[in-house]
């Protein structure tokens, strides 16, 4: 759960990364690690094993000023996807604010990636949570594998859900600003429903995204990043 | 003849297996005679007259009388003979079950009419039956009424052994703690000794030669390490109680952290094991928990971590403060003002991990997974077994995620606040038994009020099952039990080991020195005579829950 510190203008989400097993979770998050204003960013806990799998949780602790002079700090996880590893999950969606899924484009996957779903949905119910009322972007990662699932077939599955989907090659740097500037703006809206967030705090949506975007320019990223980053 | 049986009359079906033969209708009316029905012990058992049950005792016991005197014979022929003394043309025929005399059934004919031929065979068959059956039925019943005595009997004898077991369970495990923090107090005054010798002995560090400085220093190390596992016990013992005695205190929990982590470091840094710590920043610098219990458990697990990991791997230690599961649906409730509810700790090592299995044996006390003499690591195996009893005893909990060759996940979470039944020692007991409604709602309220926990007794018996089956800090009683005599009553409850210092305030209406005299030979605090005020009352049974208040 987001926390708020009226006092000191502070506010802190705890943001995670979510999907099967080597999907590239902690690739996102390198990413954003070494693209990010270096002085913001803390170090990426990680726990790798011999084949790059994550043990039990990344974590990235980010933190960034708005304009009008909040201090946002966002606590970025992932989870381990490899199935006997729930009890993690489960602990590490405790208190989740926004969760970025990330998928595997590959046709050949498809199965863990519903797997996967199906195992977040199932957990959230058990922290007595649920997806309906918690942000999520749904990242399509590696896209340029050849058995990719095509994008207007998955713009024809998802398109209904209302749920946002993003295009990622994470391993180059590609779509994980977007990725997650998608998320913010879906963090933003709920957090402002549920808690009257521009009026209480007086930040504002543009304030928030900006400062958001200012700070994620992921190695090798796109043009409008870097513009955002001289601002 | 035609048989005066119906044709639908089976004689199973006329005779009901669990009633005293009822003679049939149909059939002794038809023979217009008197039969009598005697068992094995020539005891009359059933007498009809022309059909009819009949209660005639005078009768009954001529039959007998007269019965008597033939069974010897009937046992010794298995045929039937004449009884002249009762009628002429009586007679009582021998009924069989197996090879055997069961018992007898006499024939006598009213209005002169004999009974022969087919008839009384028909007869003797079906009374035969009516006498299996009625044997049956008593045997039934009677062993019934055995195997259920058999069965309350073996049942509380049982029950008596098992509470003695755990009377004696609980007090040896009594005796055991105590002795572990007697040995432990025992053991720490020389290691400080040494700790300090050896400290003293380092500063003149000049005056030693290389050997030496080292071996001062193995001494130290050691003696350290022989310490902590000292305190570690120690803590163990505490936390062993049923009533935990947690010592609540407010306290910066990364300090906490950061402190542990800083006591392995060396250890770590020999092994070029990194120890890294993650969510410090965050907001998350108060907490009110026991601190010294809290940090016996994550020496323990970052000790563990530490020792169980490959040389050059990591260790993370994270702190996070989130909102515990059961809040988070009340949008409200996780607002601003209400912030995080408690705090998770996590300890992940890359070492062996844990099967399935283990991770169910893990929190079990002294359990180690590797116990042959040859085994890796050192330790008491208390570790794990201590950190969940301490998480549990603050609410909270000790989760572990572990794989075969993946390491191993630990995350404590704790209440940043505990809840308020913690806070408090658990409330003490008071058992009253006492015959009047009226004197129990009364005194229990003035407890109540106290905030004792109030139990009521309705009979010495009560009082007694109470006392035994449950840790009691008082008992409250009167000398007049409904059930026993107060005295009988004390000195039956002093002979048991649980009850033996129970503390017992005697109230009684009875004004009567040499009565109270008796009650304070069985060691009771005070005895207090009807009537007496709210203030006597309580100033009384001050002193024994007090007493007992400091020594916990």
């Amino acid at each position: 759960m987001a926390e708020f510190n009226h006092a000191r203008k502070e506010i802190t989400f705890k943001l995670v990364y979510y999907g099967p097993a080597l999907s590239g979770k902690t690739t996102n998050l390198q990413m954003i690690h070494e693209g990010a204003q270096q002085k913001s960013t803390g170090d990426l806990m990680t726990l790798n094993t011999e084949g790059d799998r994550t043990l039990f949780f990344d974590m990235l602790p980010v933190r960034m000023k708005t304009e009008s002079g909040f201090s946002i700090r966002l606590k970025l996880f992932t989870v381990p996807g490899q199935v006997q590893h729930n009890s993690t999950r489960k602990i590490v969606l405790r208190g989740v604010d926004g969760i970025v899924f990330v998928a595997d484009s590959s046709a050949a996957v498809s199965k863990q990636n519903a797997e996967s779903f199906d195992n977040l949905r199932k957990n959230l119910k058990e922290i007595g949570r649920s997806l309906a009322e918690i942000p999520l972007v749904v990242q399509f990662n590696k896209r340029d594998l050849p058995d990719a699932v095509p994008e207007d077939m998955i713009q024809k599955s998802w398109g209904a859900s209302g749920i946002p989907t993003t295009m990622a090659v994470a391993m180059k740097g590609e779509g994980v600003t977007e990725t997650f500037e998608a998320l913010a703006e879906q963090l933003y809206d709920s957090l402002d429903q549920k808690y009257e967030f521009a009026r209480k705090f007086n930040l504002t949506r543009q304030d928030f995204l900006t400062a958001m975007h200012a700070n994620f320019a992921p190695a090798g990223g796109d043009s409008e990043s870097s513009e955002a980053r001289g601002g | 003849m035609k048989s005066f049986l119906d044709e639908e009359h089976s004689v199973e079906a006329i005779v009901p297996e669990s009633d005293l033969p009822k003679f049939p209708q149909n059939f002794s009316s038809y023979w217009s005679a008197e039969v009598a029905l005697l068992n094995r012990n020539g005891e009359l058992i059933g007498l009809w007259q022309r059909g009819q049950a009949t209660d005639d005792p005078e009768r009954a016991k001529q039959i007998e009388g007269a019965s008597a005197e033939k069974f010897e014979l009937l046992y010794d022929t298995l045929a039937s003979c004449d009884l002249p003394e009762i009628a002429e043309g009586a007679r009582l025929v021998p009924l069989r079950l197996d090879m055997d005399v069961a018992g007898a059934v006499a024939l006598i004919p009213l209005d002169g009419k004999s009974i022969e031929g087919e008839g009384a065979d028909l007869l003797g068959t079906t009374m035969e039956s009516l006498l299996y059956a009625h044997y049956r039925s008593m045997l039934a019943s009677e062993m019934q009424v055995a195997s259920t005595e058999q069965s309350y009997a073996d049942l509380e004898a049982q029950n008596l052994e098992l509470r003695q077991a755990y009377q004696r369970l609980q007090t040896l495990d009594r005796l055991k703690s105590d002795f572990v923090a007697n040995v432990n107090h025992e053991l720490r005054t020389p290691l400080t000794a040494i700790l300090g010798f050896t400290e003293l002995l380092q500063l003149d560090e000049d005056e030693l030669n290389e050997d030496q400085t080292e071996a001062i220093e193995q001494i130290h190390r050691k003696a350290t390490h022989l310490l902590k596992l000292v305190s570690k016990v120690l803590v163990f013992t505490e936390t062993n109680d049923e009533r935990p005695n947690l010592k609540f205190s407010e306290f910066d929990p990364r300090e906490l952290v950061t402190s542990v982590i800083e006591y392995h470091k060396p250890y770590a840094d020999e092994r070029n094991i990194k120890i890294r710590t993650a969510g410090f920043d965050a907001d998350v610098s108060k907490m009110e928990a026991d601190r010294k219990k809290l940090e016996a458990v994550l020496d323990g697990l970052i000790d563990n971590a530490v020792k169980f990991s490959p040389d050059g791997a990591n260790v993370i230690v994270m702190i996070e403060a989130t909102q515990s599961s059961d809040v988070v649906d009340n949008a409200f409730l996780a607002m601003a003002e209400s912030g995080p509810s408690e705090i998770l700790i996590h300890v992940t090592d890359q070492g062996p991990g844990f099967t399935k299995d283990q991770i169910n044996e893990i929190f079990t006390d002294f359990h180690q997974l590797d116990t042959s003499s040859t085994r890796e690591h050192d330790g008491l195996g208390l570790g794990l077994a201590l950190a969940k009893r301490v998480a549990e005893q603050h609410g909270g909990r000790i989760m572990v995620d572990s794989a075969p060759g993946e390491g191993a996940h630990f995350v404590i979470s704790l209440p940043i606040t505990p809840p308020p039944e913690l806070r408090h020692a658990p409330k003490k007991k008071v058992v009253i038994a006492e015959e009047s409604d009226f004197i129990f709602e009364l005194v229990g309220g003035f407890l109540r009020d106290q905030g004792y926990e109030v139990i009521s007794a309705v009979d010495g018996a009560d009082a007694r099952r109470i006392a035994l089956s449950q840790p009691v800090d008082l008992l409250i009683m009167d000398l007049r039990l409904p059930d026993q005599e107060g005295i009988a009553f004390l000195e039956e409850l002093r002979r048991e080991q649980m009850a033996r210092s129970l503390p017992i305030v005697v109230v009684t209406g009875i004004d009567d020195e040499d009565l109270h005299d008796r009650a304070f030979d069985q060691g009771v605090v005070d005895v207090l005579v009807k009537p007496f005020t709210r203030e006597i009352l309580l100033e009384c049974i001050r002193e024994p829950l007090q007493t007992e208040w400091e020594d916990v």
